[in-house]
């Protein structure tokens, strides 16, 4: 069954009839192909789904698209670009925040929040703030850094 | 020109990877591509009498259902003995004696027997992720169920004892007992390690698409070759007809190590049908159907003087394999080389049980032997009231006795000295629960690590185009090892050009032979390849009018002989030795770890606060990607001791925790500051770079010395991981 939706991703509208049992994680990879959001569990429990909708992060794999009516969605294709990447982006990088790169984005993604949280000040702050974006390869203390290093300074 | 080598360089696969461009396996989706879903079995050993399908083949969007009742016609999916030999199943099977296994090497979809839960009954291909979900939901399936067996018992199992296995015996005993002395000091204990399962953050995946009498697949795998070579082998297709890209890849850890039957399925399904079709692994099958860790069982009996010089170490270990499958955990390997005592007794064995089969995880053997050993040398320190360190540099090995060689070069003594210094290592002997600071109690606690340094024969091709750029290509794979990264420093250097006319690309069964990613042996294998490739350019530049050598230090220079010849693309190739042949020398790699602990006793928390670890790799050629690559082992460590457990069910023999919610691995609350230190002494006698791989040497030792800050901060000895808040309630 196929309902239709609208709601942004990235600022460009999306209005499309889409299977209702579809998750937002697999309307963007497969439907929208942004596969940059990438399915590392499918159940909410590793993180590398987190997108923000309406500014907030949210799990993408537990959300069914078809609620998402009049929602905004940002994914990490909307946050930077290659030759403009954003600050975040720029310091996971310096810091060597990744190995595989696999639960990058949701990384980023997550730590978009993060560096907005006025809780999130101290390193032991952010490590508590971060836990729910797992990272087999154990880049942990250098995504810590990155942030930290965009939180003081506003830029990298 | 600064040179590249040595120096701290950003990743060149950096950007793609923080701005989703990055493409992995199932980010790939072609026209008209199908997706297929596997069926777990849900009992661990009996048969399947009858499995319906026909209400799954019915649901709208499912093309097709395939399992033993006709993937043999329908997909010409077969077992072989010459596929076996190429699959994850077989590793291990030389090592055991003939007809220890029955039946060798299964093939899911080819009978009705069961041989472990989770094993593949049926697969599921569909137009879309939700209908192939769907009808995977709608197969019913009857079984007869026969007794499963998943936990060792030391008398009423059968037990095998393996020959030769990871360029070791599996059972060696070598000197004369001492005779017991008065005055020498014995340990004697049983550790045990837990299931461990890699969970690599991207499931495996195979996209397998065919145009005509060829296919490709883009694929999650740590060695493309040798994934088309088992495709092939299972197609019955010319092995050239067969392509594997894996440009990125999500993580292995060994569970994309060997080849397992989903990659070849994907293509079968794709022939069968017409259409591309991705097979994705569930973060379920991730810890059925790709590997896994298996628990063991070892006793350590060490015997030394009063002086603490050990005589004697005995190490047998317990652990199990599959019903049809070949791998085990060598445990005994640091065993044998690290401790040097005069009387070895390092053996193995092997029981069968209804578990999948286990494979290579991250220094397999190594690291759960290494949990033994160095909790056992802990206990021997305790013993004699000495300094932990000091009981391990008067065991110093100044040589591979085991081997009878000379090591190639062994820092090991300096990582103990660097180490201790940077953590500031009290020593002294210090009791147990000598330190407690508010609510807590503070432990300090040491361990060796070792790990061999292998290297293959590999190739790289350099294309050096007249637009300015430098194209490396090279089949190896970088599963976030930072292997595009180094390659690049190594062509920058040696042909003086800046790494950002550099292109490298890996990962395609088209390029030059490369050995897969795993045991620690890709920097030493493709670096020479591609610094021999840089000599027959610099050959071929001069054959056509560039200066011989030193090459020129403007790299217009080279780009505009290109032009002015009318050249538009000088390709040259270059291929590496692989083990050094001339020495006979052992060449591994050293470290040592020391940690802090902090235990709240009333509440049972453990924080490992501090660890600060020294490494003799050789040549560090990049210590960014380096440094993260160990902290990545020793977080992997931190996993081990403290909360990484597969747990079967008592009654149903299922893996309980087949997910990431309920097996845990460190989250970044759990990990503390991370020191590494890299002794950067080249090893010149293993290659013209002096350097060593370490992908694994972070692993090994790091959940000993975690449970060794635990008995030092509590006086509570751990043999058994994990070390939970249980154990210190």
């Amino acid at each position: 069954m196929k309902t239709r939706v609208s709601f942004t991703v990235n600022g460009d509208t999306i209005d499309t009839a889409i299977d209702v049992r579809a998750t937002l994680l697999d309307v963007l990879r497969e439907e929208l192909r942004l596969t940059g959001t990438k399915k590392g569990c499918d159940h909410g429990q590793c993180g590398a789904c987190t997108v923000l909708v309406d500014g907030k992060r949210t799990l993408s794999c537990l959300k069914f698209a078809a609620s998402l009516e009049g929602c905004a969605v940002l994914t990490v294709e909307g946050i930077g670009k290659p030759d403009a990447l954003h600050p975040l982006q720029a310091a996971f990088i310096k810091h060597d925040a990744f190995q595989c790169g696999f639960c990058t984005s949701g990384q980023i993604m997550s730590a978009l929040e993060v560096i907005g949280d006025p809780l999130a000040n101290t390193r032991e702050a952010v490590r508590e703030k971060m836990s729910g974006n797992l990272c087999r390869c154990g880049a942990y203390p250098n995504i810590v850094s990155a942030i930290m290093e965009v939180k003081s300074n506003g830029t990298v | 020109m600064v040179k590249s080598i040595g120096a701290p360089h950003d990743r060149i696969d950096g950007i793609p990877k923080v701005t989703g461009g990055a493409t992995y396996a199932a980010d790939v989706k072609l026209e008209g591509q199908l997706y297929a879903i596997a069926v777990q079995s849900t009992i661990a050993a009996g048969k399947i009498v009858t499995l319906e399908s026909a209400s799954a083949e019915a649901t709208p969007g499912v093309v097709a259902v395939y399992s033993h009742l006709n993937a043999r016609k329908a997909l010409t999916w077969i077992h072989s003995d010459e596929l076996l030999a190429l699959s994850a199943e077989a590793l291990g099977l030389s090592a055991l004696p003939s007809g220890s296994s029955r039946p060798v090497g299964y093939l899911p979809l080819t009978s009705p027997e069961i041989y472990f839960a989770g094993q593949w009954i049926a697969v599921v291909v569909a137009e879309s992720i939700e209908a192939a979900r769907h009808g995977v939901g709608r197969i019913k399936v009857r079984y007869e169920v026969d007794a499963a067996s998943v936990v060792m018992n030391d008398e009423k199992d059968d037990w095998i004892e393996p020959t030769f296995f990871f360029g070791a015996d599996m059972q060696v005993q070598r000197g004369n007992a001492p005779n017991t002395r008065h005055g020498e000091v014995l340990v004697q204990e049983t550790y045990a390690t837990p299931m461990q399962l890699h969970q690599p953050m991207e499931p495996s995946a195979t996209t397998a698409s065919w145009d005509g009498d060829e296919v490709t697949l883009f694929d999650s795998t740590q060695g493309v070759l040798a994934t088309r070579e088992y495709v092939a082998q299972s197609l019955k297709v010319p092995t050239e007809k067969v392509r594997v890209i894996s440009a990125y890849v999500g993580g292995g850890f060994g569970s994309k190590n060997q080849v397992w039957p989903h990659q070849a399925l994907a293509a079968h399904m794709a022939r069968a049908l017409g259409r591309p079709v991705r097979l994705q692994l569930t973060r379920s099958d991730m810890a059925l159907a790709s590997g896994h860790r298996s628990y063991t069982e070892q006793d350590v009996r060490l015997v030394a003087d009063r002086d603490g010089k050990i005589r004697l170490l005995q190490h047998v270990s317990r652990v199990p394999t599959s019903i049809q499958g070949g791998f085990f955990e060598p445990c005994g390997l640091n065993s044998l080389l690290l401790y040097g005592a005069e009387t070895l007794d390092v053996r193995h064995r092997v029981t069968r049980k209804n578990i999948p089969t286990p494979t290579p995880f991250r220094a397999p053997g190594e690291t759960p032997g290494s949990f033994a050993l160095e909790s056992a040398l802990d206990e021997l320190a305790h013993t004699l009231k000495v300094d932990p360190l000091e009981l391990r540099r008067r065991n110093f090995p100044s040589r591979d006795s085991y081997h009878d060689r000379d090591w190639s070069s062994n820092h090991l003594l300096e990582c103990y000295r660097l180490g201790a210094a940077a953590f500031n290592w009290p020593g002294r002997y210090v009791p147990p629960r000598s330190i407690r600071e508010g609510s807590e109690m503070v432990g300090y606690g040491m361990a060796t690590t070792a790990y061999p340094a292998p290297a293959l024969p590999a190739t790289v091709r350099l294309r050096l185009q007249v637009q300015g750029l430098a194209i490396v290509e090279t089949s190896a794979t970088d599963i976030g090892t930072g292997m595009y990264t180094i390659l690049a420093q190594t062509v920058a250097d040696e042909l003086g050009l800046p790494v950002s006319q550099l292109e490298v690309r890996l990962g395609d069964s088209t390029f030059p032979n490369a050995p897969t990613a795993g045991r620690s042996k890709s920097t030493a294998s493709v670096l020479p390849a591609a610094r021999q490739a840089c000599f027959s350019l610099r050959e071929k530049l001069a054959s056509i009018g560039a200066p011989h050598s030193p090459m020129p230090q403007s790299n217009e220079s080279i780009f505009s002989l290109l032009e002015r010849q009318a050249i538009p693309e000088l390709v040259a190739e270059g291929t590496s030795a692989g083990m050094p042949r001339e020495h006979n020398l052992s060449f591994y790699s050293f470290g040592a770890h020391f940690v802090e602990v902090r235990v709240d006793e009333e509440l049972g928390r453990i924080r490992v606060s501090r660890v600060v670890s020294a490494f003799d790799c050789g040549r560090i050629i990049n210590p960014k990607t380096a440094t993260s690559q160990i902290k990545g082992g020793i977080v992997f460590g931190i996993g081990m001791a403290l909360m990484e457990q597969g747990e079967f069910d008592p009654v149903y023999s299922r893996l309980i925790n087949d997910n990431l919610a309920d097996y845990h691995i460190p989250v970044n609350a759990d990990i503390g500051d991370i020191d590494v230190i890299f002794i950067d002494k080249p090893d010149m006698r293993f290659n013209e770079f002096g350097a060593r791989g370490l992908g694994e040497i972070g692993v090994p030792g790091t959940a000993a010395a975690i449970t060794n800050a635990l008995y030092s901060a509590t006086g509570r000895r751990i043999r058994s991981l994990p070390a939970t808040a249980a154990a210190i309630l």
